[in-house]
């Protein structure tokens, strides 16, 4: 279900004196099993640009289409849109209601309608995805640390098993290996046919896993492309407040005192390959 | 006795701490914690999800009271009642979300608000908050809407709230987690610079690896246990006990110590890009 949007444009708070444009005039589509991933200073408009993907936020001008379908036209059910696109809120107390983590996992599924057995097993399976220890699933999900609440938010949304995944931030607040292993997880959903969407500010994720990149600057889409391209242009991405990787940066500053090294490395890996390889062009004793 | 209790900074003995969540059951979130942090130092908190991180802040300004063991903020006793204002004051916690620690319309009535709350007189209060607002550089903001205002200044200012309290030290839990990376870059460096210049002790929480390397000294939370403690250098030099507990080295780091273990011979420990870009340059002219 490509996902289309054209000359969108949100006003908060339209006809008073606080009113704020935080999205203006954006157009761009997304295919099926697209990784993208969308970057941009802190008020942006990234949360303000998803919400309407999945028809939370409606345009104050421009249109959002889903599989070709306006879906604010007469007759789209935006429950059925919003059962196809899962979208993980920004923070995770805006989207927790019940009393214990368990029935919090499960409202999803229990809201499409799966038997007992059903919820049962994708609640398992999405605690599985994100790490989420058995023995918290009794608990209230307002004492969790807060690593553990992130993770059962993003578990809420897996347990829908939605065609197009939205993550805004997911990984803030995640230690290292939860969030390696939950994005190699969602890697994993992606190349089995699902479409993410990541909000990010960690370069090195975006950098690691999304092949398409979009910058927002306030309230306007300023580039989109390759991760490689995007995240090779230093002094573009500062200006935005943003910042390459720090392997990229360092690829960056050895071409300046003449290594022949590639400008757009994005991993530890790659910056690995290019660095030995020079050294051994250069005979440098001890270089494997 | 007052001498020696001045310089007295924080401290944790024994502590052990659990989380009633119901008649029956109970978490333990501290596990015979044994800390102390001298005046003036810089301290980063590293751990996984759920190690404790958090539960040990609000130990160290009053909000929780250990079940077993005892904490001194220069040389008060948390578990003092009398004491809890005066330890909240001397210790100020900052927290992660930007949105929802600033609760005025205009930036300085936000910074006054701790002030305010303790009583001292309106033109003392202004004095407080424009000397708060200039050392985290946010005077030109005093009169904005902080909702106007990025994520990194809007960490900016709450830590200003902390500051017009006259605080002798600053708990950070995640400040940054939810900025941009050059909010990141901007409340670091200020809180590197009200450690440095006007000697407050820091205690800095934190998922991003690179932000230890600001550090004095990185201590390392697990299962509620303190189970390292030293420099950044020393700590990510454990790289087998790093990953094993879940947390990892900074790229950088990662890159040096896989050059060094391939024949490089550059120092595996080196932790930032100008060091790496130096130790590989001088390797590169060795021809
Ligand atoms: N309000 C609470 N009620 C019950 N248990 C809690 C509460 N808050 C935290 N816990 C539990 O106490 C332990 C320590 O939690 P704490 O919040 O201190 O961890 P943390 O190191 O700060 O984690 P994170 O990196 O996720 O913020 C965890 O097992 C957590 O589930
Ligand atoms: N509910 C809201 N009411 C009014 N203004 C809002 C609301 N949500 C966001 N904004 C404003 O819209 C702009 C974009 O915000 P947001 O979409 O949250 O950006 P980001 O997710 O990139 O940080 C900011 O100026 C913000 O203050
Ligand atoms: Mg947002
Ligand atoms: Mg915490």
């Amino acid at each position: 279900m490509p996902i289309e949007v054209a000359n969108l444009t949100h006003t908060y708070m339209k006809g008073t004196t606080s009113e704020v444009t935080a999205i203006s005039g954006i157009s761009f589509r997304i295919d099926d099993g697209e990784f993208v991933g969308l970057i941009g200073a802190t008020g942006s408009g990234k949360s303000t640009l998803i919400q309407h993907l999945n028809g939370l936020l409606k345009p104050t001008s421009g249109k959002v289409m889903v599989d070709g379908v306006d879906i604010w036209s007469k007759g789209v059910s935006l429950k059925e849109v919003r059962r196809k696109i899962g979208l993980v809120f920004q923070y995770p107390e805006q989207q927790v209601f019940e009393e214990t983590v368990y029935d919090d996992i499960a409202f999803g599924p229990r809201n499409l309608g799966y038997s007992q057995t059903e919820v049962e097993s994708q609640v398992k399976k999405a605690c599985a995805l994100v790490g989420l220890a058995p023995d918290l699933l009794s608990r209230s999900p307002f004492e969790l640390s807060g690593g553990q609440a992130r993770r059962v938010a993003i578990a809420g949304i897996l347990a829908i098993q939605p065609k197009v995944l939205i993550l805004d931030e997911p990984t803030a607040g995640l230690d290292p290996r939860g969030r390696t292993e939950i994005l190699d997880n969602i890697k994993a959903l992606h190349r089995n046919g699902m479409t993410v969407i990541l909000v990010s500010h960690n370069m090195d994720d975006v950098a690691r896993l999304c092949e398409r990149v979009m910058v927002l600057d306030r309230g306007k889409l300023v580039a989109d492309g390759p991760a490689r391209e995007v995240f090779s242009r230093r002094e573009f991405l500062e200006s935005m407040r943003l910042k390459p990787p720090e392997v990229t940066i360092l690829m960056e500053k050895l071409r300046k005192r003449g290594w022949a090294v590639r400008n757009d490395v994005l991993t530890v890996e790659e910056a690995y390959a290019e660095i030995v390889e020079e050294l051994r062009r250069k005979g440098v004793a001890g270089a494997v | 006795m007052a001498e020696v209790e001045k310089t007295r900074g924080l401290e944790a003995k024994g502590v052990f701490f659990r989380y009633e969540v119901d008649e029956s059951e109970k978490v333990l979130a501290l596990a015979g914690v044994d800390l102390e942090i001298r005046q003036g130092e810089f301290v980063v908190v590293l751990g996984p999800n759920g190690s404790g991180k958090s539960t040990l802040a609000k130990h160290l300004n009053a909000l929780l009271l250990p079940d077993e063991g005892d904490v001194w903020v220069f040389g008060m006793n948390t578990k003092d009642p009398g004491l809890t204002w005066e330890i909240r004051r001397s210790a100020g916690m900052v927290f992660q979300n930007p949105d929802n620690q600033l609760v005025a319309t205009v930036v300085e009535e936000d910074v006054a608000f701790g002030p305010e709350n303790l009583g001292i007189e309106p033109g003392d209060i202004r004095t407080l908050v424009a000397e708060a607002l200039k050392s985290v550089g946010m005077e030109a903001f005093s009169r904005h809407s902080p909702h106007h205002l990025s994520g990194g200044q809007k960490q900016r200012v709450a830590i200003a709230g902390v500051l017009a309290m006259k605080p002798k030290c600053i708990i950070l839990d995640e400040p940054t987690a939810m900025l941009d990376p050059s909010g990141r870059e901007e409340v670091m460096k200020t809180i590197k610079r009200l450690n440095q210049e006007l000697g407050i002790t820091v205690i800095h929480i934190t998922h991003f690896m690179d932000e230890a390397l600001y550090a004095d000294r990185v201590i390392v939370m697990d299962k509620g246990e303190l189970v390292m403690s030293g420099t950044p250098k020393e700590v990510f030099s454990q790289w087998k006990e790093i990953s094993q507990i879940g947390l990892e080295v900074p790229p950088v780091g990662q890159l040096s110590r896989r050059l060094w273990s391939s024949g490089a011979n550059i120092d595996s420990g080196t932790l930032t890009v100008d060091e790496l870009v130096d130790e590989l340059c001088r390797l590169r002219s060795q021809t």
